[in-house]
């Protein structure tokens, strides 16, 4: 396990950092500096003790993590304790991490076997009550009619298709990362994909049909 | 354009806007959350050993192995639930193989295997607790090799995949 570089700022990222390990090493970084670093170049100083560098690379990439664990277990309070432990076991392996693959992928490939297992042995049950949970409390902007019927259309779509839809179109992935990161096959990624979006059309389509009439 | 485009381009426009965003602080708490898990590992370990204090720790250590050696005698391998493991790999043309895996967090080094012998086999027996494991093999220092003696696998994230053993 690597060791830390101790910072006095709680991991945030506001100017300036140097501070002492107690273990002889200081940590120089600057924002500037460490946002111009690559992700390799981060995790090798981070293997050096720098913990302001994975602190960095969370920053990077806390949101795709977190969507996909969102997306994976339709819980905000779930998603956010399954992206915390996905960057967690990623910070223990660092070691294994090769610069050839994107660190992004890696993460996001660790969260979905960790959601994965967790679906394994507590949420099959959820699954039948997911449908009744009131989406509008977790939404992100309430007021937006838009957003609330698509998320809706989402969140009605099977857990196998509404992974790959939204890594494939929300994140901008490739069908060959979507197939990485899910451990699935390249032609199941891009079946999947498609019967997502026709999936999500089709109720796009009801849902905002039928709010025309309730306004007329 | 006809409709079915443009229905679809509406479609990818909508879909760009759904990601969700990680709540406030989030960088923060995992920072915490790893430090907190090393900072108590560490004062276990400052408990086990007081500064200047090597009484402490080596009546520990005596105890210890005499209870060891007391469970070796009296229990053998019933009394205990590891389980000795022998890997192999045959890489006849290797310099150096090494093991490594979520029994020892991937740290590389610490198990060397012995060979090759006259059949190109490389070896070592590892005591291991009951449960899943996910390791690979690291060839001449350089290349991650899956065990092609393995009926288990499972995706290690870089396209490649961990072999599993499940004791």
């Amino acid at each position: 396990m690597p060791r830390f570089c101790y910072d006095s700022r709680g991991g945030t990222s506001q100017g300036g950092f140097s501070g002492d390990s107690g273990q002889g090493e200081r940590c120089t970084y600057n924002e500037k500096e460490m946002t111009d670093l690559t992700d390799a170049e981060l995790v090798t100083e981070c293997l050096g003790g720098k913990m302001d560098c994975f602190a960095e690379l969370v920053r990077r990439y806390q949101d795709p993590v977190y969507n996909l664990a969102y997306r994976m277990t339709s819980n905000a309070s779930e998603a956010e304790d399954l992206a915390q432990e996905a960057f967690i076991r990623a910070f223990r392996k660092l070691r294994k991490y090769k610069p050839e693959y994107q660190f992004r992928n890696w993460v996001m490939t660790i969260c979905a076997n960790l959601t994965k297992n967790r679906f394994r042995s507590v949420v099959r049950k959820r699954n039948a009550e997911e449908a009744h949970l009131d989406l509008y409390s977790r939404h992100p902007d309430p007021m937006d009619p838009r957003r609330i019927a698509l998320e809706e259309a989402i969140t009605l779509l099977p857990r196998s298709l509404r992974v790959p839809l939204v890594l494939k179109h929300v994140e901008g992935m490739s069908y060959e990362e979507v197939s990485g990161v899910l451990g699935i096959s390249l032609s199941a990624a891009k079946m999947r994909v498609k019967r997502a979006r026709d999936e999500l059309t089709a109720l796009l389509g009801q849902t905002e049909s039928a709010a025309k009439e309730k306004k007329s | 354009m006809n409709g079915g485009d443009y229905q679809d381009r509406q479609l990818d426009e909508r879909l760009a806007s759904a990601r969700m965003q990680a709540p406030d602080g989030f960088a923060s708490r995992v920072v915490a959350r790893i430090r907190e898990e090393e900072s108590s590992a560490a004062s276990v370990w400052s408990l086990l050993w007081p500064a200047g204090q090597w009484f402490v720790p080596a009546a520990a250590g005596a105890l210890a192995t005499l209870l060891l050696v007391i469970g070796i005698t009296f229990f053998g391998r019933h009394g205990g639930e590891n389980v000795k493991v022998t890997f192999e790999l045959h890489a006849p043309d290797a310099h150096q193989v090494e093991l490594a895996g979520s029994f020892n967090d991937w740290a590389r080094g610490r198990i060397v295997l012995d060979g090759p012998d006259a059949t190109g086999n490389w070896t070592a027996t590892v005591s291991l607790p009951a449960g899943r494991h996910e390791y690979l093999f690291m060839v001449d220092g350089r290349e991650w090799v899956t065990d092609p003696k393995a009926t288990v696998f499972r995706p290690d994230g870089f396209g490649n995949r961990n072999a599993v053993l499940d004791i």
